[in-house]
């Protein structure tokens, strides 16, 4: 939504806030008026206490209640309960003195209702990237609310009896309900579509995160508590009594101004600078330093400092950061939930706080000891935040993955159930299911010997070939039986067996008649391999057709010998892709036998590749530093070396990461380029835990986003000056994706660095105008990425003014063009060829435009 | 309507009888398997409804489905053609019988095709083993002689087949093509010979069973994609100029460049769908 647009909603929504604390501020000062007055401050600790357990209660009926009423019916029930409820003690405060207690803990019991409920209603009505842009304002309104409360308060107290202040507070809440059922928004905006079979999943992630939000603002609270008690203790000690009340005033005016100024001013721009994570920590640090200067300097300064901090960030930043913290919580369990982890978070940490303070307090404790407690349980609430930074960029990415189909899947594990059905679908008479299930059952427990009495032939056949050769007792035991077969390949794995078990001579002689090549192949090399010379047979075989070449090369897989390396070479000259197929089949049983200069060649051909990578990951090490060294090598054909990376890849250890992390800031061809990510993308995802080294990659990561903000330099030239040739078009499209591809990029280098952030489904979401996907994409993004790759990565993908773009991305992008030549000249620059034709050929329809600069003249003629 | 069946390794098992995924890798089914959803319908139920984009296809598992005059059985794909085609469906789809179907949406089909180059060409094979005849593109003028760099850029983006691929893809083909020339009366492919790639034609004619073909037809794409056999001799008539793509190259292309692939597949599609074959189309 547009500002313009958002305006509207942001004054009636900081209205609301600002009427909800006057009449909460109004009530606070009555309550605690009276409470000192009447009852004394040995009752506060009491107070407390009661407090937090009536909160508690109130959470708990808020949660049964939460989940069948919409945020704003809340909140307009629960100002209607603080209407009526106030209204009854306005009218009995003064029967008894217990009613005192009463008022103070219903004024905490509807401020822990009240105020949550507000906010959960806002937060259905704005985008994440709405929410942190306005936050801000909304919450302006509160801080107002409060000076006024305070100020009416403060004229109203010495015009009225103390009493009278709750009767204008059940005044104001009324006014708060009415202004609440008028302004606060009924629509409500839709949410990250989730796959319904996600929907359990993402509410259980989010659950947790929500428990970690819930550990943040028990421990914030701690500190604040502590913090605000230091400062008392410390002013208290050093002033006179009879000025206290005039400079606790004092100090508190001033902190409401200041807080005023950083949520209107300062709240926006961290947020837009230093997101969400980086905004909320600001309090805790300087919380920790000022305890700690206190501790260590024992000066008043350091104390004012604290309260400082506390008094202008806790209410503005603070409020308004942890607010955002629950925006990537889907609704379904935010509107549940929320209300439960800011009772707990605060009343609890307030609760907690206390039986601190009585045990310090118990032992003797100082101001400086208790500044101490406050530092130390701040670096606490900075590991946590650690954590919280972490979770919500993780939240994002769970939300943003679960609308999306499912990727990174794994074969199912089998179970003895599992075997039990496929071995039962093995003896089904449909034969696919039947192949189907022996696929699946030799890839978990290997091929089941009784599959060779199978009826169909085909499903027999299968089996035999993902034997691969290697015939294990059990199977040549059941093979031996074969021998009569119908079927030639089954005939010949039987005669291969039955050679293995110690069959004699004879079949041998006998399978040399056998009409099919199989069974003749098997005999021929089994003679081989006693010593007979066949060769003149076996050169014959290899001279053959294709049939009996295949022949030859199955059987020689069954006695992968030395003998037979040359006869292997042999029929890969013949250069018949099922024979050089069963070739590389042997070789990645024997890997003695392999010519491993072939190997790499054979990465070219699409029909040969998979089983070529297959050869080459049996030569473990070798293989592996064969690889290494052609990806290194200049003068490896680009047919080989772009299949090189996925190649590589495959031996998922750290020596082929590295090798592939060190090849990327020095690719010079784009493909290859291309595919050294996917693989280094691949081999992170399969094993986040795999060790890179980090320093090339974000070296790639700079370059990459720098070409994108040259790319959308060059777009916007053209949105404003299009290239009126058939050409022109070509470069306006060229540009287009140049730019797409170096942002793909920059997001499949993040993906490196950080495997588990979930960059894939940010990058995808940034493609689409989902303003939803955009928004936690960008949060992703926001959390992950340090400010110097961020900023102009994220001013590539908004929709910007070209001057705001240019600006954002800084010295990234080339100098202005004064001219077309000019533009032309910074495209003839950029490294991609093909943009370099398509100018070629732009210039040779434009004969009048005179281009400087490097300009080959091969390119000209394309 | 429900989803009621998570065992995916019986399901894996069962696309295997979906013909064109007769030979896809385990892991490749399973990632299918993982992305479909079980739905029952109760018999007449409408399953896809007719004059509008399909928002899923239907795999039947069990009962018969029908659109008009077509029916499908088991193991029969409902609405892949116009899923890929991205066209409304010309009848309502209505379960004959009860019937279980596992559906796809169509974002995650085009997504797992995209993502997946092994479906992809499986996909491709089979779609482009069922068209007969590409429709001829509209052929840039003025193309250069010999053929630049954006000459070939442009003929090859303003091929059916291409249309909607991205230009980084056609510039990789642009680049690894050739230009070749056939006299006349030359055999530019031979009935029964394995298909290598493709040609575009250029200039002159050549003639073949389906009548004289000029310059902007394809030669030898769909044999290739389907890695069928040319099923027709096509002989140049007058002396033709062509440019000529070899298969691993469209291939390795494709393989890089997933939304070449989908262009192909979303052409064929929209031939077939043109073509009013609402088949079953396993």
């Amino acid at each position: 939504m547009s500002r313009a647009r958002l305006q509207p909603h942001v004054l009636a929504a900081a209205a609301v806030l600002f009427v909800v604390l006057v009449a909460h501020a109004l009530l606070e000062t009555a309550r605690d008026a009276l409470f000192l007055a009447r009852l004394g401050p040995h009752l506060l600790a009491a107070a407390y206490l009661v407090m937090a357990v009536a909160a508690l209660l109130a959470v708990a009926a808020a949660r049964r209640w939460g989940r069948i009423r919409q945020p704003r019916r809340l909140l307009i029930g629960f100002l209607l309960l603080a209407t009526a409820g106030t209204s009854v003690l306005a009218a009995t405060i003064t029967l008894a003195p217990a009613l005192v207690f009463v008022l103070y803990v219903w004024t905490g019991f509807v401020a822990t209702l009240v105020v949550p409920t507000f906010w959960t209603a806002i937060d259905r009505s704005l985008r994440i990237t709405e929410a942190k842009r306005v936050f801000g304002t909304i919450g302006a309104g509160g801080v107002l609310g409060a000076m006024a409360g305070s100020a009416i308060a403060g004229v109203l107290g010495r015009l009225v009896a103390p009493h009278y202040l709750v009767t204008a507070g059940a005044l104001a809440f009324a006014i708060a309900t009415v202004t609440a059922f008028v302004l606060v928004p009924r629509a409500e905006l839709d949410e990250i579509p989730v796959r319904r079979s996600r929907v359990d999943a993402l509410s259980r992630s989010s659950r947790r995160y929500i428990g970690i939000l819930l550990a943040l603002g028990v421990v914030s609270t701690i500190v604040l508590t502590l913090g605000d008690l230091t400062f008392k203790m410390v002013v208290a000690a050093r002033l006179p009594a009879s000025q206290l009340a005039s400079v606790f005033g004092e100090i508190y005016t001033g902190l409401n101004a200041v807080g005023l100024v950083v949520q209107l001013v300062v709240t926006p721009r961290l947020l837009a600078r230093w997101g969400v994570g980086g905004a909320l920590t600001l309090l805790p640090l300087i919380l920790v330093a000022s305890a700690l200067g206190f501790v260590a300097t024992g000066t008043l300064i350091a104390v004012i400092a604290l309260k400082l901090g506390d008094g202008s960030l806790r209410h503005s930043l603070h409020r308004v950061s942890s607010e955002i913290l629950y925006l990537p919580v889907p609704a379904a369990v935010r509107d549940g939930w929320k209300l439960v982890a800011d009772a707990l978070g605060q009343r609890g940490g307030q609760a907690l706080a206390a039986l601190l303070v009585f045990a310090s307090v118990s032992v003797g404790t100082t101001a400086r000891g208790l500044a101490a407690l406050t530092g130390a349980c701040g670096v606490a609430w900075l590991v946590v935040l650690a954590i919280v930074r972490r979770a919500y960029a993780a939240q994002f990415r769970d939300t943003l993955q679960a609308g999306e189909i499912q990727r990174d899947v794994a074969l199912p594990a089998l179970d003895a159930d599992s075997i039990v059905r496929l071995t039962e679908s093995l003896a089904s008479p449909d034969e696919i299911e039947a192949l189907a299930a022996l696929e699946l059952l030799a890839r978990y427990t290997g091929v089941p010997a009784l599959v060779f009495y199978h009826p169909r032939t085909a499903v027999v056949r299968r089996a035999l070939a993902l034997l691969d050769g290697e015939l294990r007792p059990e199977v040549m035991r059941v093979l031996g039986h074969l021998l009569e077969h119908t079927d030639p390949k089954i005939r010949a794995a039987a005669l291969a067996a039955s050679l293995r078990t110690g069959g004699n001579r004879a079949l041998l002689l006998t399978a040399l008649d056998d009409p099919e090549p199989e069974p003749r192949a098997v005999a021929l090399v089994g003679l081989a391999c006693a010593g007979d010379d066949v060769a003149e047979r076996i050169a014959a075989m290899v001279s053959g057709r294709a049939a009996t070449q295949l022949a030859l090369a199955e059987a020689i897989a069954f006695f992968p010998e030395p003998r037979f390396r040359d006869t292997l070479l042999d029929l890969l000259a013949r250069e018949d892709v099922a024979v050089t197929r069963q070739v590389l089949h042997v070789w990645t049983h024997a890997a003695a036998l392999a010519e491993r200069a072939r190997l790499l060649g054979f990465l070219a051909d699409p029909r040969l590749r998979g089983d070529a990578r297959v050869a080459l990951l049996a030569l473990g090490r070798s293989g592996l530093d064969m690889l290494i060294e052609a990806l290194d090598d200049p003068h490896t054909p680009a047919a080989v070396r772009r299949h090189l990376p996925r190649t590589i890849s495959r031996f998922r250890s750290a020596t082929a990461a590295a090798a592939l992390v060190n090849r990327l800031p020095h690719e010079p061809d784009s493909a290859t380029e291309q595919k050294l990510l996917r693989a280094l993308g691949r081999m992170r995802t399969n094993d986040p835990a795999l060790p890179i080294d980090p320093a090339p990659i974000r070296a790639y990561l700079h370059r990459v986003v720098r070409a994108a903000a040259r790319y959308a330099t060059f777009a916007d030239y053209l949105a404003l000056h299009p290239l009126e040739t058939r050409s022109g078009g070509l470069i306006q499209g060229m540009v287009a994706e140049q730019r797409r591809i170096a942002v793909e990029h920059a997001f499949r280098a993040l993906g490196i660095l950080h495997p588990l952030a979930g960059l894939r489904s940010a990058h995808d979401a940034f493609t689409t105008d989902d303003e939803a996907r955009r928004g936690a994409a960008r949060e992703i993004v926001m959390t992950l990425v340090p400010s110097d790759v961020r900023v102009p990565l994220l001013a590539v993908l908004d929709d910007l003014p070209p001057a705001v773009r240019r600006a954002r991305t800084g010295d990234l992008a080339p100098a202005p063009f004064h001219d077309e030549p000019s533009f032309l000249a910074a495209l003839l620059a950029d490294p991609s060829e093909w943009i370099h034709f398509v100018v070629a050929a732009h210039v040779n329809e434009r004969p009048v435009l005179r281009v400087e600069g490097p300009y080959p003249l091969a390119v000209l003629h394309g | 309507m429900a989803d009621v069946d998570p065992f995916i390794l019986r399901r894996v098992v069962w696309l295997r009888h979906i013909p064109w995924l007769a030979d896809a890798d385990l892991a490749d089914l399973t990632l299918l398997a993982e992305n479909l959803t079980e739905l029952r319908h109760a018999r007449g139920a409408l399953v896809l409804p007719a004059g509008v984009r399909p928002p899923a296809l239907h795999i039947v598992v069990e009962g018969e489905l029908a659109a008009g005059a077509m029916t499908w059985a088991p193991h029969g794909i409902v609405g892949g053609v116009e899923v890929l085609a991205r066209r409304p469906l010309r009848a309502a789809v209505i379960a004959t019988r009860a019937s279980r179907t596992l559906q796809l949406l169509s974002g995650d089909a085009r997504e797992l095709l995209e993502e997946n180059i092994q479906l992809l060409r499986a996909a491709l094979r089979a779609l482009a083993g069922r068209v007969s005849e590409a429709p001829p593109p509209t052929v840039p003028s003025a193309l250069g002689n010999p053929l630049g760099f954006v000459d070939r850029l442009l003929l090859l983006r303003d091929q059916s087949a291409y249309t909607g691929a991205r230009l980084d893809a056609l510039a990789r083909l642009a680049h690894a093509s050739r230009e070749v020339q056939f006299p006349a009366g030359t055999p530019i492919v031979r009935a029964g010979e394995a298909a290598r790639g493709s040609f575009v034609i250029v200039d002159g004619s050549a003639i073949g069973p389906q009548g004289e073909l000029g310059p902007g037809h394809t030669i030898g794409a769909l044999e290739t994609l389907a890695e069928v056999p040319h099923p027709a001799t096509i002989t140049s008539r007058t002396p033709v100029r062509a440019l000529e793509t070899c298969a691993g190259t469209m291939f390795d292309v494709i393989e890089d460049h997933s939304d070449l692939g989908m262009a192909m597949l979303a052409s064929f599609a929209t031939t077939l769908a043109e073509g009013g074959t609402l088949a079953a189309q396993a």
